[in-house]
């Protein structure tokens, strides 16, 4: 650099030269010389311009122009995160990461300072898995952030976190966490082969890290858990679970799941295990309510009369007359616009919601019963059903149970009951043959874990004071009950408060 | 291709081909039938009369509809039947269905045999015997009941669980019929002006009609035979040793009339000898009592026990009657074959020895009443 430098008189204009060639279209770029020999310069937006001018430009313009170097600088400003750089290719990278190039005059090395401050939105309440009662925080889109809430909860050397890069442009930085004492190898080991084999440039989300961590790609189901929640993604830490962050996502990836897990809130924990079991078992019917409900009516008035207690069959004589079309027909109606109901009222604007409400309260409800288009009880049905599959706590499972009863409500109309058990049937076998990182998808039901399973549902107090009675060894059951117990007191405030 | 995608396809074109053989029942475009009748109308002739769901009342209430079609058999009529109607006949809701005395004294196996061939016909579903022509019952407009089909269904329904009819079903019959030491009895329906009731129960000898049992009789039979007890019965008595309990006569009387709440009861029936043909029959009855004709005296020493005996006494009676009711017709209700039956080793019962030797058989009968509330205190 010293014989290049000679040509220019001042090091900014130099610095300019060099970098627009190595960052040709960067408009944010900026050089800024502070006199003739000393020059500053990084990405405008990415760095944190407050210690940007209060301790680096406030500094440098007070050295002397005649006497400063490189040492001198390093030891009067104020920064932690400093290191020398000559090679200006890695400079320019370490500028796209929010560093700040400090050069000076006639010295190959410059400073390379991390000031980086990347736009985020302030830590807030988890918007998507709301709790009536617990903890509301919700994780955002910074990855640091998210760990340190991640500490804060547990502070124990055993809280592993392992960065890894993903994608050749967008360079994602993901975090392998989990606790060393508790996980299953096996399940680091699988997280980490995959991550090996994705070849991609880049991922936008943690929802697109799931879809590539599964075996099966054709699955309609969520194979592992999202949540925003830290309350949920601390306890599934201390189950020895793994758990993935992402930059720039504020759903952490929990794994393995089994098809329960997506059926129960954390808020159940915090709850009595009675009133908790109950609201377990309510979603449990929502799920087969949502489910079962309509198939079970286009079968019945199908082909199964038989079925129909005497005093509903008058009702349903009364009301189906009116209508135009076969059972199969009239659902499938009413159930896609139900759908068309709920994707609207998503993408409006809040503020139009409610005209959403109005359109689908009396057009819909009212007017296609007068109209006869649909009979007033599968109204009800319709609406009994939406309502089972509004109660999933998940999202994304939401969305797969109401995908999977247009099969069922198609083969019911075609086979009847037996179309339904056939649907049911490929489903189940399906179900049976995902597995979450290496792990049966139907846990504690497949392989049968009877302990499991009722810890799971029936919310034991021992369920309370231990997180490890969910197994780690994918089907071999470890109870570590009192080795934890201490750690667990120590380390998560969420089970500590729901025990007062 | 591979494996996978022809495996695939061609489970997509067996799904769209195959359906179509599937035959459906659309509820509102079918008609459906909720009871039947059969009735004797000259020689091999048979007239079956069906009670459908109607065309729908604006009001909402139930309506029917009562068709009449002959024919030779009782399949013949229901395909007849079609002729009349706008939908196809399914008989899968059929809960009741009726024949007539005549009939029954003929022997109606050929139309039960027919309904539990059927799969579409429940097991469960009522059979009844009626003294008139059921097309009377069926197709009169009664001002108070709006489908007379299913208002029979549950006056059957819950006479069995609470009255004195023993259970009825197709399957109750049919089981009766194949086995070696018991008859079938069905229940006899009768309209009278605007009701319909449930009047006798009808006894059989294998699928014919040979008598009819009154109500009175009845109940000791349903007690010997049903898990479901009446819950109610009435005793008539002697006043004899009671009648010193009774305070304030107003007027002179002989015999003491009491209604009972039955509380529970057991009954039990062994073979004392088989070369006699005798048996014990027992039954244990914890009772309330609900009425009483007299001004009985409870607060006197001895008073209740004394009412206890008399009962004991008169239903014992009463239920001897009963059985010899059933030995003079010929007709095993009660099933005393089949005790017979299990407790004698080889006796290769069939149904025909058995009823030569029914009418031999004796018995002991012994009534233990308790008596666990009066109703009054004393």
């Amino acid at each position: 650099m010293t014989t290049a430098n000679m040509a220019f008189s001042d090091i900014a204009s130099y610095l300019k030269l060099e970098l627009n060639q190595l960052l040709p279209n960067c408009s944010d770029l900026v050089v800024h010389g502070i006199n003739s020999s000393v020059a500053v310069c990084y990405v405008s937006g990415l760095v944190d311009t407050k210690v940007l001018s209060s301790s680096i430009l406030s500094v440098l313009t007070m050295l002397d122009e005649d006497e400063v170097n490189t040492e001198l600088i390093r030891q009067t400003i104020t920064i932690c995160e400093i290191e020398r750089e000559g090679n200006l290719d890695q400079v320019a990278l370490k500028l796209l990461q929010g560093h700040v190039y400090i050069a000076v005059l006639d010295e190959y090395e410059g400073l390379l300072c991390n000031i980086a401050n990347f736009p985020t939105r302030a830590i807030s309440a988890s918007e998507n898995e709301t709790v009536i009662f617990g903890p509301v925080l919700g994780f955002n889109e910074s990855l640091s952030s998210n760990i340190a809430i991640l500490r804060s909860y547990i502070k124990d050397p055993d809280l592993v976190t392992e960065p890894h890069m993903l994608g050749t442009k967008m360079e994602t930085r993901i975090q392998l966490t989990y606790m060393s004492e508790y996980v299953d190898q096996q399940y680091v080991d699988y997280v980490k082969s995959k991550l090996k084999q994705i070849k991609t440039d880049g991922l936008l989300g943690n929802a697109l890290l799931v879809q590539k961590l599964q075996n099966h790609p054709y699955t309609i189901f969520p194979l592992m858990t999202l949540t925003e929640r830290p309350d949920r993604t601390v306890q599934a830490l201390m189950e020895g679970k793994v758990v993935i962050f992402m930059e720039g996502d504020s759903h952490v990836i929990i794994g393995p799941s089994s098809f329960i897990d997506f059926f129960l809130s954390v808020e159940d924990r915090y709850m009595s295990w009675g009133t908790g079991l109950f609201i377990r078992m309510l979603r449990f019917i929502g799920l087969m309510m949502s489910v079962f409900l309509t198939p079970v009516y286009v079968a019945a008035l199908t082909f199964h009369y038989q079925m129909i207690p005497p005093a509903l069959i008058v009702s349903l004589i009364e009301t189906r007359t009116k209508v135009p079309f076969p059972p199969l027909i009239e659902t499938l109606l009413l159930e896609i616009t139900m759908e068309l109901l709920r994707e609207a009222g998503v993408r409006l604007p809040t503020k139009v919601c409610q005209t959403i409400g109005i359109v689908g309260g009396i057009v819909i409800g009212q007017a296609a019963v007068q109209a006869g288009f649909t009979s007033n009880i599968l109204i009800m049905l319709v609406a009994l059903a939406a309502l089972g599959s509004f109660t999933t706590p998940n999202y994304l499972m939401g969305t797969s149970i109401r995908l999977i009863r247009y099969p069922m409500i198609f083969m019911a109309g075609l086979w009847g009951i037996l179309g339904i058990v056939f649907v049911a049937m490929v489903i189940f076998i399906h179900l049976l043959r995902q597995t979450s990182l290496g792990r049966p998808y139907l846990f504690p039901i497949f392989p049968f874990r009877g302990k499991d399973l009722t810890v799971d549902m029936l919310l034991t107090p021992r369920a309370h004071y231990s997180y490890r009675v969910t197994p780690t060894k994918s089907g071999l059951k470890s109870n570590e009950t009192e080795n934890n117990q201490q750690s667990d007191t120590a380390s998560s405030n969420s089970s500590s408060s729901n025990e007062t | 291709m591979n494996k996978l995608q022809i495996k695939s396809i061609s489970v997509v074109i067996m799904l769209v081909l195959l359906s179509g053989c599937f035959h459906s029942n659309v509820l509102e475009r079918t008609s459906i039938s909720v009871a039947v009748g059969y009735d004797k109308i000259g020689e091999g002739k048979i007239q079956t009369s069906s009670v459908l769901y109607g065309a729908t009342s604006k009001e909402g209430k139930e309506s029917s509809q009562v068709i009449t079609v002959e024919g030779e058999t009782s399949k013949g009529a229901r395909l007849n039947l079609n002729q009349k109607l706008g939908y196809k006949v399914v008989s899968g809701q059929i809960r009741f269905i009726a024949y007539e005395g005549e009939l029954a004294r003929d022997g109606i196996l050929s139309i039960v045999d027919t309904l539990s061939r059927d799969p579409s016909y429940g097991d469960m579903m009522y059979l009844a015997v009626t003294e008139k022509p059921i097309r009377d019952i069926l197709a009169y407009k009664y001002p108070n009941i709006s489908n007379v089909g299913n208002y029979l269904t549950r006056l059957i329904a819950h006479n069995i669980e609470d009255s004195w009819v023993p259970s009825c079903t197709l399957h109750d019959f049919r089981n009766d019929f194949y086995s070696a030491g018991k008859e079938a009895v069905l229940p006899i329906v009768e309209r009278t002006n605007n009701e319909v009731n449930v009047t006798a129960l009808a006894l059989f000898q294998k699928d014919v009609m040979v008598g009819k049992i009154e109500p009175e009789q009845a109940v000791y039979i349903k007690l010997l035979l049903d898990r479901e007890q009446p819950e109610s019965l009435e005793v008539k008595m002697q006043k004899d040793g009671m009648a010193k309990y009774v305070k304030n006569v107003h007027h002179p009387f002989e015999t003491i009339k009491t209604a009972l709440g039955n509380l529970g009861s057991k009954s039990s029936i062994k073979l004392i000898s088989k070369d006699e043909l005798q048996f014990d029959i027992h039954i244990r009855m914890n009772v309330e009592l609900q009425e009483i004709s007299e001004d009985y005296d409870f607060t006197e020493k001895g008073a209740v026990q004394q009412l206890e005996t008399e009962l004991s006494k008169q239903m014992s009676i009463d239920l001897l009657n009963a059985l010899n009711q059933l030995k003079r017709l010929k007709s095993d209700a009660v099933g005393f074959g089949e005790v017979y039956r299990s407790s004698v080793r080889n006796s290769r019962l069939t149904k025909d020895r058995w009823q030569d030797m029914f009418p031999k058989a004796k018995f002991n009968t012994k009534v233990t009443v308790n008596l666990i509330r009066t109703g009054t205190i004393e």
